[in-house]
């Protein structure tokens, strides 16, 4: 069983190097994509990923292998508590690391947190929170609001 | 990597024989919003600056004023926003129909990305099969201006629907309307002088009258 105990060596861009082992590792198809075309053998450098943020991906990624035999709702269960331990910032940061290392899992988990969060709020708090400028005229926005005023209560 | 450091003096493009120099704080969106803005700003501004040697010194301050200024409000306006578009796309996807609707008038990137096609293809779940009979309103009671279901189950499921959904109002006035058929969860009306097709879920609808 040499394959599966070969380790992928990855390097944050902060030059925290982290030992992982394969199984783990392909859990990014980034990764396994290089591994396929023999790139991996030595250190992988991850420029837009801190050592904070890319433990926290291989500690994602482990419980994800360890837990292949466990059944489905534990798994969830798991990446529940595994998200809610999560702070905004954090997320935005795991949402882009996700996208890089292309772990599709992480990806619709991280992304389904923010929705969850952001979804009974008001146009001016996504504005808020995501720093955006509202660019629609007052008479733009009256419009839409009147066209959609059934979306305004927020009863949901 | 970003091949630019923090706020270095760089110098980005030659052309006639002019060195322009910007600070550049290191970010991947500011180098594209470079390559592509600039060529064609300066080009632009360059032939017609360029007539008179004078106005070199003009220019240089010009750029300073507009480019450089805009390329820095960018960064900052960028960098603050954080999300990048395609991620955003994917987080709005798994938002529900209402909040969607909402947000459209968070900006007008936020509605061209909620009402692009692209996006409510993805929304998709599966396919939406609604069945329903719309009320008949004896014509002695008047026209009225809404339609209300007297039934309606999607995918066979009948808890499915919230009750509001039932009552389609502000319809064009009518005495009757009977439903024709549904697909894809979007319903198909037809009163005695128009089609009107309504989509439950975004309330959005639109109607057609025959040509006369």
């Amino acid at each position: 069983m040499a394959s599966t105990l070969k380790k992928i060596i990855l390097k944050s861009c902060d030059g925290k190097i982290l030992e992982v082992e394969e199984a783990v590792a392909v859990q990014s198809q980034m990764i396994k994509n290089m591994i396929e075309d023999d790139c991996a053998n030595e250190e992988i450098p991850l420029p837009d990923i801190t050592g904070e943020i890319l433990s926290m991906i291989i500690e994602y990624c482990k419980m994800h292998v360890d837990g292949e035999n466990n059944s489905n709702n534990e798994l969830i269960a798991r990446d529940a508590d595994f998200i809610t331990r999560v702070d905004l910032n954090t997320l935005y940061y795991l949402i882009v690391a996700a996208n890089f290392l292309n772990v599709k899992s992480l990806l619709d988990l991280t992304c389904q947190r923010v929705a969850d969060i952001i979804k009974g709020k008001s146009p001016e708090e996504i504005r808020l929170t995501f720093n955006i400028k509202n660019d629609f005229t007052p008479e733009e926005e009256e419009e839409i609001r009147k066209k959609n005023a059934w979306a305004f209560d927020y009863k949901d | 990597m970003s091949p630019f450091s923090d706020h270095t003096l760089m110098m980005l493009n030659q052309w006639r024989g002019l060195s322009l120099l910007v600070a550049l704080p290191s970010y991947r969106g500011v180098e594209m919003k470079l390559l592509i803005t600039l060529p064609v700003l300066v080009r632009n501004r360059l032939l017609r600056s360029s007539r008179s040697k004078k106005s070199l010194p003009k220019f240089l301050i010009w750029f300073k004023q507009t480019v450089a200024a805009r390329i820095l409000h960018d960064f900052f306006h960028q960098k603050d926003h954080g999300v990048p578009h395609d991620l955003i796309e994917d987080i709005l996807v798994k938002l529900p129909v209402k909040s969607l609707v909402r947000f459209k008038y968070v900006s007008q990137q936020w509605f061209r990305l909620i009402t692009d096609r692209h996006l409510s293809n993805q929304c998709k779940k599966g396919p939406v099969f609604v069945t329903a009979s719309a009320r008949f309103v004896h014509p002695n009671f008047g026209p009225r201006k809404y339609i209300f279901l007297s039934s309606m189950v999607v995918n066979g499921d009948t808890n499915t629907i919230p009750p509001a959904y039932i009552r389609i109002v502000d319809v064009p006035e009518e005495y009757w309307y009977d439903m024709l058929n549904s697909c894809d969860g979007i319903l198909c009306f037809r009163g005695a002088f128009n089609i009107w097709v309504h989509n439950p879920a975004t309330k959005d609808h639109t109607d057609f009258y025959p040509r006369v």
